[in-house]
């Protein structure tokens, strides 16, 4: 028996919010010394995450163009972060990352490990993400396929019972 | 191998130390006439084979052993030494022990030591197979460390060179020893002879990195070039060249020695910057300075690479010191433009101006309050002191225990129910300083996020107390390059301050929205600064409103940021509780007080926020002497109207007397019997009595009230030459740790001239301590000032200490043009050095940690809590209990929950909308999910702080927190509607 389990648009609110990247936790009368970079970071994620939502609203079609408009929109923050820049591309694509492996586990997590059918019961044999997935390259890229395999619902988990 | 031949063998490796001893007796005093019967007695009746009974025998005969008798005993005991070393050592550590009292007289202490040392060097036996560590050395030290801190120089080097040879396979002592044996030749005028031993220590396998490096660089610098230097040098090379952790040091002598082949050595270009004291005129030393420059600062990254790495943390201004350092500052001094040429100067200018505004924040009616709670807490430490000591008294009538240094905190044994009280006094002052310190967090990151990014005061009058650092970080010429040199000084002071304003101002537009947007909308930290940010915009929208009503135009983002500091500091004055209340009723009355007075705030009359926005900071320390008295600005002798001082006695003395007497209600203790009560009510009643005593409190005040006014803003170490002819100093200075150019750190050297009388001191001090680095520090005078006097408005200092001698001269707007004021000196004097008193205050008592955790240790450590058959168990699990909250970190304590809730509510006015804020962040007062909104509402928060904007941002056309003023678009959190004029 196979079976196939596709991401739910709460269980993308809850991977969303569990990648979100967060600054270190302050106390007492504290400011961070790269604020300004954390600051870009989250103006990148909130796009990121915005567009997602809407993309798996709207569907395929605009989900590539909204993907586009949010990896611009990246790449327009990073090229004015100077030095930064490499900082905040490795902090993206840690959470990016972060939200893929949130939206597999997710997504898996709706699958049974066992089902019964009839007197007998079959157990979980296998199982196989239908998408290949690589975030390394150009940031650019790695959100342009974020974007693809999830706001379009193509992220898709098979699994094999026998 | 026997006894008394191993005995014999240490006997040799001791003898020169021995004879360094037989020196230092003759410093202790020959016999008195007096001592001469005394003497003759003693010998009659002592047994020359058996030295262990002399004492006693003396002893026996009523004999008193003075300095003078028990020095020619000892050297008696040093002569037969090669016999009896080893049988010595035993009883002369129960003499050491036993029979002398500490009077402080430098024979005394002479005499402890030698006793201390010569029973060491006894026992000493390094063919026995134990681990060399196991071997106490100490005393030995000790003995050459107390010579060379009287002035007995060459004594002392004798002492050490002996202890030296001593320890030499005891490697931690040895090196010590050596490092001493150096440090005394440099105190006894023998440079070159110090430099060899330095050469030793630079090749030590067990010196560590750093030290190994610089005791290279005194070895070079100080060593003679003769055939004897030459072959050292080369010695070491070689030394080097088979150790491959030794890559740095090598750089240092190739880059100074330029040869390592010993037959070769020699300087070259060099040799004109290796000594310290340079001959000839500065324009030859320069050229030469130049030519090595690349070497040099090479040298000084490899010394930087060999330092502990700095801590990455978020930069933070603490309490207990009023103070903050930017770890770009913390091997480096800006000097110049250096803020302008490194990697991420403008948000490190960004940070300078929120953290400088916090310790302006401290630096008011709140913060003298704390200390005076904070003078408290220390006399509870000085009583646990007193009491510890007389405790230790009588379970030590001989004083064998060491007694901890005043500066630290004090170990507590006693359990009785006087301690108890005393550490629960403490505990509860600590507590509710914390109240105080949580109540008022996010208001003071409300003002410091809304003034970092909105002091603008191009085209001002006055300026913030804030900006007048920045404006001082910049040395005068720091923009020259960009500004047109004027004709005159003033003119030149008003360029200056202007490219100034506009490099913060392109600073806070640029990556300034990137950090508002971090601080109100990161995940992990928006409630940490959101709730203060609403909480003050709120009150600025009010302000704004009421000045242009009034016709007062528009108040801008500069006056603004006077305008908060000004009421945080001085309008707060009736905030801070009583603090005799017990906690919980503190507590309350912190929150109510604190609500009320943030409510008051946006009742401030037009006419007040004008004065008090354009009447503070001037460079020429003018000012409008005005205070806020109920809500209103009235006329005042100075600026706070004498607020600190009054504030500060009348919190210390009611805190003074939290929990004694009547202040003390036992009921507080759960589950106490009647006895356990009466032990509280008698324990109160005497710290009463104690506490009536206010004979010194004077001096614990003082030390609390510490000049706070002086920020130490940047330090390092560097290299410098002296030259002689022109009474010249030179130094190289790191100025910044990255340069936008090369990615490195950056050097510069600076000339300073300096009096002769001041060159002789330094040049006596350097021969007497052979280093050639000296500390640089750059500070700043926060004080407000009196009119005309010279102090205060950020003015800032370059600070040069080399051991006991300073220089301090003016930087920034003041660069080249004076020195510091007798004041200011002293002021920079008593921040930079704290008194034992004020270390024990700020580095031990104010954050309260410690304090809580000695407590808990202690009433952990004690077997059962009956005292005379009393149970007082209740009592100190209810002190335990009050440690546990100190402790808890703040998001446990719940008071800086109340504070940001409540700041949140009154911002907007709506509990649930205050609700939805705390749980979503900024983005439940947008009118939609666009990612896009929420940036453009960021951007509207920063520029309308500034000033009101002339267009709202395309998207936010529907932003209901929006309201149109006179000139332009301003946020108000409790506007509902907009398109009319507010």
């Amino acid at each position: 028996m196979i079976t196939t389990a596709q991401l739910t648009r709460m269980d993308l609110d809850l991977a969303i919010a569990a990648a979100a990247p967060r600054g270190k936790a302050l106390e007492g009368l504290n400011a961070p010394p790269d604020g300004a970079a954390l600051g870009m970071l989250d103006e990148i994620w909130t796009a990121v995450s915005i567009g997602l939502q809407r993309a798996y609203e709207l569907g395929a079609d605009k989900a590539r163009e909204i993907g586009n408009a949010t990896a611009a929109a990246a790449r327009n923050i990073i090229d004015r972060a100077g030095e930064a820049a490499g900082w905040l591309r490795d902090k993206l694509r840690e959470s990016l990352q972060k939200l893929m492996q949130g939206c597999i586990e997710r997504a898996i997590a709706l699958l049974g490990s066992s089902y019964k059918v009839g007197d007998a019961t079959v157990k979980l044999k296998s199982l196989q993400v239908g998408q290949k997935i690589s975030l390394s390259g150009e940031i650019e890229a790695s959100i342009q396929r974020v974007f693809s395999l999830v706001a379009t619902g193509e992220l898709s988990v098979a699994a094999s019972y026998e | 191998m026997s006894e008394a031949a191993i005995g014999t063998l240490e006997g040799a490796r001791a003898e020169s130390f021995l004879l360094a001893c037989i020196d230092t007796l003759n410093l202790i005093g020959e016999l008195d006439p007096p001592d001469y019967d005394a003497f003759d007695r003693w010998r009659s009746v002592w047994d020359s084979d058996a030295l262990s009974t002399w004492i006693s025998s003396a002893r026996d005969e009523g004999i008193k052993l003075g300095p003078g008798l028990v020095s020619v005993w000892l050297y008696s005991v040093v002569q037969t030494w090669h016999k009896t070393g080893r049988q010595a050592a035993d009883w002369l550590e129960s003499v050491y022990d036993a029979e002398f009292e500490a009077d402080g007289s430098l024979p005394e202490k002479l005499l402890r030591h030698l006793f201390k040392a010569m029973s060491e060097a006894g026992t000493i036996d390094l063919n026995d197979g134990l681990p060399t560590e196991l071997y106490s050395g100490e005393g030995i030290i000790e003995l050459s460390e107390v010579l060379l801190d009287n002035g007995y120089a060459d004594l002392a080097k004798s002492v050490a060179n002996g202890a030296a040879r001593l320890l030499e396979r005891v490697d931690s002592l040895g090196v010590r020893a050596l490092r001493l044996a150096a440090r005394a030749a440099f105190a006894a005028g023998q440079p070159e002879d110090a430099a060899l031993k330095l050469g030793v220590l630079a090749v030590h396998p067990a010196v560590d990195r750093l030290d190994r490096f610089d005791a290279l660089e005194t070895c070079l610098r100080w060593i003679a070039l003769d055939a004897r230097g030459k072959a050292i040098v080369g010695f070491i090379a070689s030394q080097m060249q088979k150790d491959t952790q030794a890559a740095t040091l090598e750089l240092y002598l190739k880059g100074l020695v330029r040869q390592i082949d010993p037959a070769r050595v020699g300087y070259g270009d060099a040799e004109r910057i290796r000594p310290i004291f340079v001959q000839g005129g500065i324009d030859d030393f320069v050229e030469a300075l130049k030519s090595v420059f690349g070497e040099l600062t090479a040298i000084e990254r490899s010394r930087l690479e060999l330092m502990p790495p700095i801590p990455d943390r978020a930069l933070s201004t603490e309490w207990s010191t009023f103070s903050f350092r930017h770890r770009a500052f913390e091997r480096s001094v800006p000097i110049g433009d250096a803020l302008r040429r490194t990697t991420r100067g403008e948000e490190i200018a960004l940070l300078v101006h929120h953290e400088t505004t916090h310790v302006y924040s401290m630096m008011g009616a709140v913060g003298w309050a704390l200390l005076a709670i904070r003078a408290a807490v220390l006399e509870c430490e000085i009583y646990l002191g007193a009491g510890e000591r007389l405790a230790r008294r009588d379970r030590d009538p001989l004083g064998l225990e060491a007694a901890p240094p005043v500066e630290s905190l004090t170990p507590l044994s006693n359990h009785g129910p006087a301690t108890l009280l005393d550490v629960e006094r403490q505990l509860d002052l600590i507590r509710k300083s914390q109240i105080i310190i949580d109540i008022w967090r996010p208001w003071f990151e409300g003002v410091a996020v809304l003034s970092e990014l909105c002091d603008d005061s191009t085209g001002e009058n006055v300026f913030s107390p804030s900006m007048s650092v920045l404006y001082n970080l910049f040395d005068l010429g720091a923009f020259s390059d960009s500004v047109p040199t004027p004709d005159t000084a003033e003119a030149l002071v008003a360029a200056h301050m202007e490219a100034a304003d506009a490099y913060y101002l392109a600073a806070a537009e640029g990556i300034g929205r990137y950090r508002l947007r971090y601080y109100l909308n990161d995940v992990g930290n928006r409630m940490h600064y959101l709730p203060g940010y609403l909480a003050v915009r709120r009150v600025v929208a009010a302000w704004r409103a009421a000045v242009d009503q009034a016709g007062g135009g528009s108040l801008s983002g500069a006056a603004i940021t006077r305008l908060l500091l000004h009421v945080t500091r001085f309008a707060s004055e009736k905030t801070v509780p009583e603090p005799d209340l017990p906690i919980e009723a503190f507590e309350r009355a912190g929150r109510t007080l604190f609500a009320d007075w943030m409510r008051s705030l946006t009742r401030i009359s037009a006419a007040d926020l004008i004065r008090a926005g354009t009447a503070y900071q001037r460079f020429d320390g003018s000012f409008e002497a005005i205070r806020w008295v109920d809500g209103r600005l009235v006329e005042a002798p100075d600026r706070a109207g004498g607020m600190e001082t009054a504030t500060f006695n009348r919190i210390a003395t009611a805190a003074a007397g939290s929990m004694v007497a009547t202040n003390n209600d036992p009921a507080r203790v759960a589950d106490a019997d009647p006895e356990c009560l009466s032990a509280i009510r008698s324990a109160a009643a005497r710290a009463f009595e104690l506490s009536k005593d206010r004979s010194w409190q004077g001096k614990v005040w003082t030390q609390v009230m510490h000049p706070y006014s002086i920020l130490e803003i940047a330090e390092t170490e560097c290299p410098f030459w002296l030259l002689a002819d022109q009474a010249s100093l030179v130094i190289v200075l790191r100025t910044h740790e990255s340069d936008v150019r090369t990615g490195r750190s950056a050097y510069r050297w600076l000339s300073v001239g300096i009096d002769r009388a001041q060159w002789d001191r330094l040049a006596d001090s350097v021969r007497r301590h052979g280093s050639g680095r000296m500390r640089v520090r750059r500070v700043a005078d926060l004080s407000d000032g009196e009119a005309g006097d010279e102090a205060g408005a950020g003015r800032q200092y370059l600070v040069l200490d080399y051991a006991d001698w300073r220089m301090i001269f003016s930087m920034g707007l003041r660069f080249s043009a004076d020195f510091a004021s007798a004041q200011v000196e002293g002021d920079i004097a008593a921040r930079l050095a704290p008194g034992i008193l004020s270390q024990l205050d700020q580095r031990e008592l104010a954050a309260g940690r410690g304090p809580a955790e000695r407590a808990r240790k202690w009433i952990d450590g004690a077997p059962n809590w009956q005292t005379g058959g009393v149970a007082l168990a209740p009592w100190a699990l209810h002190v335990r209990r009050l440690a546990d909250d100190i402790l808890r970190p703040e998001a446990e304590r719940g008071t800086a929950d109340w504070a940001n809730a409540m700041l949140l509510e009154f911002a907007l006015d709506d509990a649930g909308l205050a609700a939805r804020v705390a749980k979503d962040g900024l983005v439940a007062l947008l009118p939609g999910e666009d990612p896009g909104l929420l940036t453009a509402f960021v951007e509207f928060l920063g520029s309308s702080a500034r000033s009101p904007t002339a267009e709202l941002p395309a998207g936010l056309d529907e932003l209901i927190y929006a309201t149109r003023r006179s000139a332009g678009w301003d946020f108000d959190p409790l506007a509902r509607t907009h398109g009319g004029m507010a």
